[in-house]
């Protein structure tokens, strides 16, 4: 069954040749055999089997929506009604979400089944799921490195074969860094495109909730669901959702413009990741008869050190709820060492906003970023470059901070700007997985998908 | 737990990691920018709350302290 490709397996889901239970029983058994090894999964849907069986009811009477049986695993920091959402910390450890966010609601509404919450770094607080107080989740792909992060335990969910598809976020790199590593699809969409009601947030100004798949069609068909304006989040914008999951056909696409900037490729420090990335754009370029023009992003380098300032207060101010008073413990007192570090030093850039010397300088670069892309997409239609500069380290490696957040120094510069970014495998390094970005314009997710799409099938070729 | 002595740590390499970042962002030239913009169209509109049973339920679940119908807090620390 785990071989099936989506596209295939949701229509015999749709027909009935699948079972809808028998595909949550699956990786039922799937978790129960691997996870004491993957620590991918926190927290398990007790009534996902009962769900199941009213999908099928559905499916015979002829009911069901787009997602029918399919089963989707939900990152800790994602609000969904009865099930553990503890960000993957000591703070909120027992705590029992109230409601379902929007992307709940949504993909309930199209009959997915939610097998349960994956584990993270503690709230999205890290690049490499090492941060979590109910430890590391282990890369399937390459046993002795991390799997990324922040959204470790769901892009480790679909690599293992836990899960259908599962849910993100993504506020500098955390869908597509562990995308990357562990060797899948993750799509970070516009700022704007998805709503955030529900989601326990990191940097509300930057968060978005994004898809994982194996494939580029189950990504493209979770993102198409969980899109579109919400009352509940006022920052999503009342645009139509394309059918992102309908590709175009390449030769409409023909001579489109393809983007590559020796600004990224300074930031990118192994030299072979960069050439994988460079051969994959080359076969791209070629099958649609495109060339690929260099394009200039004057302060990408200042990315990490304007993304920090912006999400340690940002942290700080959403963090000042979880004072233990109504739901779970104080969070100073039971938080890990990142967390506390951007708590603390959100506090002293908070106190110094008065100065204006921290926050609007952040501010005033994510601007000049933004304008960047602005000026790039005039220039190009889309932008291709790396995930991560480095490979992932290997389990347990001592990092400094410092070094750790310019580890997301390919992938902050999208969430600056607000644009959208897919990740696909593009090859390996000594058996570790590389991944590439497929960069486009806000809101033209369609096109993104669509030459994600046209490499998925060059590499089937 | 964090300890005080390494609270005190951490909280000095905070405040030495954004000093570097901030130095390095001062080749930012100054640019005007408005801040705190709001679009009347995407102001929420106040509701009434949702009264369910099954959220109290778990409401009440989720606290710390709770006595009869109310939550219950200390007194002063505010």
């Amino acid at each position: 069954m785990e071989t099936i490709k989506l596209k295939h397996k949701l229509n015999d889901l749709k027909s009935g040749k699948i079972k809808a239970v028998d595909n949550v029983k699956y990786f039922l058994e799937r978790i129960e055999k691997e996870n004491k090894k993957i620590n991918a999964i926190l927290h398990i849907n007790e009534n996902a089997i009962k769900e199941a069986e009213e999908v099928d009811r559905k499916i015979k009477e002829g009911k069901a929506g787009k997602l029918a049986g399919l089963v989707i695993a939900v990152k800790s920091c994602i609000n969904v009604t009865g099930l553990i959402a503890n960000c993957a910390s000591k703070t909120l450890e027992n705590y029992e979400a109230t409601f379902d966010a929007d992307v709940v609601k949504k993909i309930k509404q199209e009959d997915a089944i939610i097998i349960g919450m994956t584990n993270m770094d503690e709230f999205a607080c890290g690049i490499s799921g090492e941060t979590s107080a109910f430890g590391h989740t282990v890369n399937p792909a390459a046993h002795e490195r991390v799997p990324g992060g922040s959204s470790s335990g769901s892009a480790a969910s679909v690599a293992a074969g836990f899960c259908d598809l599962a849910l993100g976020t993504d506020t500098g790199g955390s869908i597509r860094n562990p995308a990357s590593h562990t060797g899948i699809v993750g799509i970070k969409p516009s700022y704007g495109r998805v709503s955030r009601y529900g989601l326990i947030d990191l940097s509300m100004s930057l968060d978005q909730i994004g898809p994982f798949s194996k494939d580029v069609y189950g990504a493209a068909l979770l993102l198409e669901v969980i899109s579109g304006k919400s009352r509940n989040d006022p920052t999503t914008f009342d645009k139509e959702v394309p059918k992102y999951s309908h590709f175009e056909d390449y030769e409409k696409l023909k001579e489109i413009k393809i983007g590559m900037s020796s600004d990224f490729e300074k930031l990118c420090k192994n030299k072979e990741i960069y050439n994988l990335v460079e051969n994959a754009a080359n076969l791209i370029a070629e099958k649609l008869n495109s060339k690929i023009h260099n394009v200039n992003l004057e302060y990408a380098d200042l990315a990490v050190q304007s993304y920090y300032p912006i999400v340690y207060v940002e942290f700080f101010s959403g963090t000042r709820k979880l004072d233990g008073r109504k739901y779970g413990k104080k969070i100073e007192e039971h938080c890990g060492e990142e967390v506390l570090r951007r708590i603390l030093g959100g506090k002293i850039i908070s106190q110094a906003e008065f100065h204006g010397t921290y926050y609007r300088k952040a501010l005033a670069a994510k601007k000049l970023i933004t304008e960047d892309f602005n000026k790039a997409f005039k220039q190009v239609d889309v932008l291709i470059c790396p995930v991560t500069p480095e490979l992932p380290h290997k389990l347990g490696d001592k990092i400094d901070p410092k070094d750790a957040y310019a580890f997301d120094a390919l992938t902050i510069p999208a969430n600056l700007a607000g644009v959208c970014s897919g990740v696909i495998n593009v090859g390996q390094i000594d058996g570790v997985p590389v991944g590439m970005q497929i960069i486009c314009n806000s809101f033209n997710e369609k096109l993104m998908f669509d030459i994600m799409k046209i490499f998925e099938d060059l590499k089937l070729e | 737990m964090i300890d005080k002595v390494d609270k005190e740590k951490i909280e000095k390499q905070a405040k030495r990691i954004m000093d570097d970042f901030i130095s390095v962002l001062d080749k930012v030239p100054e640019i005007n920018q408005e801040f705190g913009q709001e679009r009347e169209e995407q102001l929420r509109k106040p509701e009434k709350a949702e009264d369910s049973k099954e959220f109290r339920q778990r409401m009440f679940k989720n606290a710390p302290k709770v006595k009869d119908d109310c939550l219950v807090m200390e007194k002063k620390s505010w």
